[in-house]
């Protein structure tokens, strides 16, 4: 703060250090423009010019040497497009203070650029004729000198208002508002224009209430000016953004068919290509699989064969004996496919070391690697026969299996339990006895040794009546069955089996 | 509603740059500080003479 008196710079007292004068109430009247000039500054930081021109000069009113309030005084009258008032202010400030002060840079700023503050002050002089023409009842020669000024200068606040007051008078409502948006965009509270658009809105409602159509829709034409002298028409371009449905949806199909079609070009012959080459490559393994099955059949049919010369040979020498017949009959089977009935007439020969021919050894040897696998069928179906308690049938199957596959327990174990429900214990004990000595170790061997305890104890008399009634069964219940063979060498095996087990161990051996 | 010739009257001329010349020597108005100075100086001089 500075004496109002000599200028010189005063400090906390309130005497001048220069001149002595008593600056206590001065200093009290620069601290109320300080705070007008601080109200002017924040209104023209949100653009509210109106109102900090209004701050700034009251500011200045108190104390005409507030430079601060001087300076931005005529920044904001420059914003508004009153350059030359703006120029004022400074040069002002500039002469209280002519030493480090902003005014001298904003003058030098204003004058740098000679056209433009030219044309500046050429667009004033034209606005103070329209408006001199305006008065005078020249609306139209001032609009148009308006619209010339405005569209070179659109901050020249005071244009803008005069010519929308210009087109609120001739009801050009639309051209009006947008002249008084311009305007607010630079003075945010400037009220002349919030009342001009006030009034736009009031006439328009206006309009509105008195208009005959009033349920219809309104829509901006009522807004519409006829086209006059400035305006420009621009002509309907024949081009049409491809933004329409019908067009879009065209053009989507076309590109999907020009896709599809370099698809089938490009694409396909590839893939048919790898497709053949995966086909050959599984042609190539099923040929393969193809020979190795037809070198089977080959041993198959060879076998066939070798079968088939054995039995026709053996028809021709001789087998009268049952073991030979069982052996022919096994054959016979075999040859019409029927393995099952193979192995079982098989299983009947109770002795293989009695074919003396060579060929009758032969074709028993050939014809026992195919018994073995049948066993577990004639087991089920003597297992089945013995749930059903149908002893005899059981029994001839047990013995069967056991006599394919001498190797499993179970097949002797039953036919003994087949016996004993049959009530030939002789037949049971023999069959216990050979689970015993064949299998000890097994877990029927146990039972087994069970059973041949208790039968111990028992009378000789109750065992071979037993045998005897098993013995009359069987020959009553065997003739049932489809071999002829079958009752006597039931009967035989019967006797014979402690024996016969052995042997056929050691003809398994061999084997 | 709006009178356009009493709004059109509210219009003030713009400053052009002949009229800044006189706008800046016209300036020198007082203002309050100058007017309180010079109401203490009057207050001062009635004093004095009335002492007298």
């Amino acid at each position: 703060m500075r004496c109002n008196r000599c200028g010189a710079l005063l400090n906390a007292s309130d005497i001048c250090p220069n001149c002595g004068a008593d600056v206590h109430i001065y200093k009290r009247i620069a601290r109320a423009s300080n705070a007008y000039y601080n109200l002017g500054l924040a209104k023209a930081q949100v653009r509210n010019l109106t109102g900090a021109v209004e701050s700034l000069r009251t500011a200045l009113t108190i104390d005409k040497r507030n430079i601060q309030a001087r300076n931005l005084l005529g920044l904001v009258y420059t914003e508004r497009g009153d350059i030359v008032e703006g120029l004022s202010q400074w040069v002002i400030s500039r002469s209280i203070m002519p030493t480090d002060n902003l005014a001298s840079r904003y003058i030098q700023e204003a004058q740098k650029d000679k056209e433009a503050f030219d044309s500046v002050t050429e667009a004033i002089s034209q606005y103070n004729l329209a408006l001199r023409g305006a008065r005078q009842g020249n609306t139209d020669m001032a609009m148009i000198q308006l619209k010339k000024v405005t569209a070179a200068h659109p901050n020249l606040l005071k244009a803008q208002q005069l010519l929308a007051l210009l087109y609120i008078q001739n009801g050009e409502y639309n051209r009006a508002r947008r002249c008084l948006n311009t305007v607010l965009h630079v003075d945010r509270s400037n009220t002349l224009a919030q009342r001009y658009l006030q009034e736009i809105r009031e006439r328009l409602r206006e309009k509105r209430r008195n208009s005959p159509s009033g349920f219809l829709p309104h829509t901006e034409e009522e807004g519409k000016e006829p086209l006059s002298g400035n305006d420009v028409i621009i002509p309907h371009s024949s081009f049409r953004m491809p933004g329409d449905g019908a067009a879009t949806a065209v053009h989507i199909l076309i590109g999907a068919g020009i896709g599809i079609l370099l698809f089938f070009l490009l694409l396909s012959p590839a893939i048919r290509r790898s497709a053949f080459t995966d086909g050959q490559a599984g042609s190539s393994q099923l040929t393969e699989q193809i020979a190795s099955q037809d070198a089977q059949i080959t041993s198959l049919q060879s076998q066939l064969e070798e079968v088939q010369r054995q039995y026709t040979n053996l028809q021709t020498t001789g087998g009268d004996s049952q073991d030979a017949q069982s052996l022919i009959a096994s054959a016979q089977n075999y040859l019409s496919g029927r393995m099952l009935e193979s192995a079982e007439s098989l299983a009947d020969i109770g002795d293989p070391s009695a074919l003396t021919q060579t060929e009758a050894a032969a074709l028993y040897q050939m014809l026992s690697e195919n018994m073995k696998s049948f066993a577990p069928d004639i087991y089920d179906s003597g297992k089945k026969a013995f749930d059903a308690g149908n002893y005899q049938t059981a029994i001839l199957a047990f013995v069967r299996a056991s006599r394919a596959d001498t190797s499993n327990a179970e097949y002797v174990y039953y036919a003994a339990r087949a016996y004993a429900a049959a009530g030939d214990m002789t037949s049971a004990a023999k069959y216990y006895q050979m689970v015993v000595d064949r299998f000890p170790t097994s877990e029927y061997a146990t039972e087994a040794r069970g059973y041949l305890a208790g039968q111990t104890a028992a009378s000789d008399k109750s065992t071979t009546a037993g045998a005897q009634s098993t013995t009359a069964a069987s020959q009553t219940e065997a003739p049932q069955e489809s071999q002829t063979v079958v009752p006597q060498t039931v009967q035989a095996q019967t006797a014979q089996a402690p024996e016969t087990a052995e042997a056929r161990q050691s003809a398994a051996g061999e084997a | 509603m709006l009178n356009f010739d009493e709004e059109i009257k509210k219009f003030q001329r713009s400053l052009e740059v002949e009229d800044a010349e006189d706008t800046i020597y016209n300036n020198d108005v007082p203002d309050i500080s100058d007017l309180i100075s010079q109401l203490m100086q009057e207050a001062a001089a009635s004093g004095n003479r009335n002492r007298r």
